[in-house]
């Protein structure tokens, strides 16, 4: 859960990739550790097997200078997609304050993400959370690659709850609308707590 | 079959004013000197930091706190397969510096760093007093509600990326 240091002015909130295998949850956090400034980042942990799939998650630390007189840092994590790590993907969500589904765009992939976006859900609910009051947002990945569905068929599968969230289309490797997503997530959580 | 058992986590941030901060420090002071440790880092069990004390890197510290909050984490989750509640104890040893590992009331844990300037049995010892005496603390920290005097960001670009 986030947590406010008035004493040090400080902000600090705990974010979620999340995601089927191989969906692009771990290139999202490389990407970003790659471009943003020393001075904004720790370093990128990755607990992965040897084949370099992730085991555990990886965590990547960020942080925002004088937002209004705060420190603003937010602790980015991926979870495993692999199905057989549930028990990690669990732990992973304990605490946090907004997500990002992370969808592998291509029509091979249908059927896997909606499974994980479920998946998700029902492990949000093992902590009695809801997704109805985490922010979120969604992310379309791999739209470079030649076989993917179009943004309409997958809002028709993942954004159709009452409260529609933001998409983005992204290319991950490349970075198309890596920031612009990782952005919109911060601010729905700042609000968010700027609310509670 | 039985539905499976929904732990409750609160979802309003952990909120710490000046006094919390003071009274933390002091307790953690008097641990880090009684235990002669050289890092102390108290951490809600999402592994964000409450309160460190001692010496850390840069951003040593938020990666220390994560690692241990999900090894903590994973271990009870073993604890449970072996019909046990949770470890209360993890203890990491090294050649030169040593982590442990301890839980401070039902939501926080307490990393300790140290090395061969004191032994595992004084850590041991001291860690199970500062927790008695943090507890309060902590609880009083997370049974408060958020405040609403936070930063508005608008449309701010937070991370411009390069």
């Amino acid at each position: 859960m986030a947590s406010i240091n008035y004493a040090q002015r400080e902000i600090t909130c705990k974010i979620v990739y999340y995601g089927c295998a191989l969906s692009g949850k771990t290139t999202n956090l490389e990407y970003i550790h790659d471009h943003v400034p020393a001075t904004e980042k720790g370093g990128l942990v990755s607990l992965s097997t040897q084949g370099d799939r992730t085991l555990f998650f990886d965590f990547l630390p960020l942080e925002v200078q004088d937002v209004g007189g705060f420190t603003a840092k937010f602790q980015l994590y991926t979870v495993p997609g692999q199905v057989v790590y549930n028990a990690t993907r669990r732990l992973v969500l304990r605490g946090v304050d907004g997500l990002v589904f992370v969808a592998d765009s291509q029509w091979s992939q249908a059927k896997e993400n909606v499974e994980s976006f479920q998946n998700m859900i029902d492990n949000l609910s093992q902590y009695g959370y809801s997704l109805d009051s985490i922010p979120y947002v969604l992310q379309y990945n791999k739209r470079d690659l030649p076989s993917v569905a179009p943004p309409h068929y997958l809002d028709f599968t993942l954004n159709r709850r009452n409260r529609r969230v933001p998409v983005f289309e992204t290319v991950a490797p490349n970075g198309v609308a890596v920031f612009d997503c990782l952005n919109a997530v911060c601010r729905l959580v700042l609000a968010k707590l700027r609310a509670a | 079959m039985a539905p499976e058992e929904v732990t409750y986590l609160h979802l309003q941030p952990v909120v710490i004013y000046e006094e919390d901060a003071r009274d933390l420090a002091q307790r953690l002071d008097a641990f880090l000197k009684a235990s002669r440790s050289s890092l102390v880092i108290l951490i809600d069990r999402s592994g964000q930091i409450i309160a460190e004390r001692g010496y850390a890197r840069k951003r040593e510290a938020d990666e220390l706190a994560a690692l241990a909050a999900a090894a903590f984490a994973a271990t009870e989750q073993v604890a449970k397969l072996i019909g046990e509640n949770s470890f209360s104890v993890l203890f990491h040893q090294g050649e030169e510096r040593n982590i442990h590992l301890s839980v401070v009331g039902e939501s926080a844990l307490m990393l300790t760093a140290f090395d061969d300037r004191t032994t595992l049995g004084l850590v041991r010892l001291y860690a199970g007093e500062a927790a008695e005496s943090l507890m309060p603390v902590v609880q009083r920290i997370q049974s408060r509600s958020g405040p609403a005097d936070l930063p508005d960001v608008g449309d701010r670009k937070l991370f411009a990326g390069s």
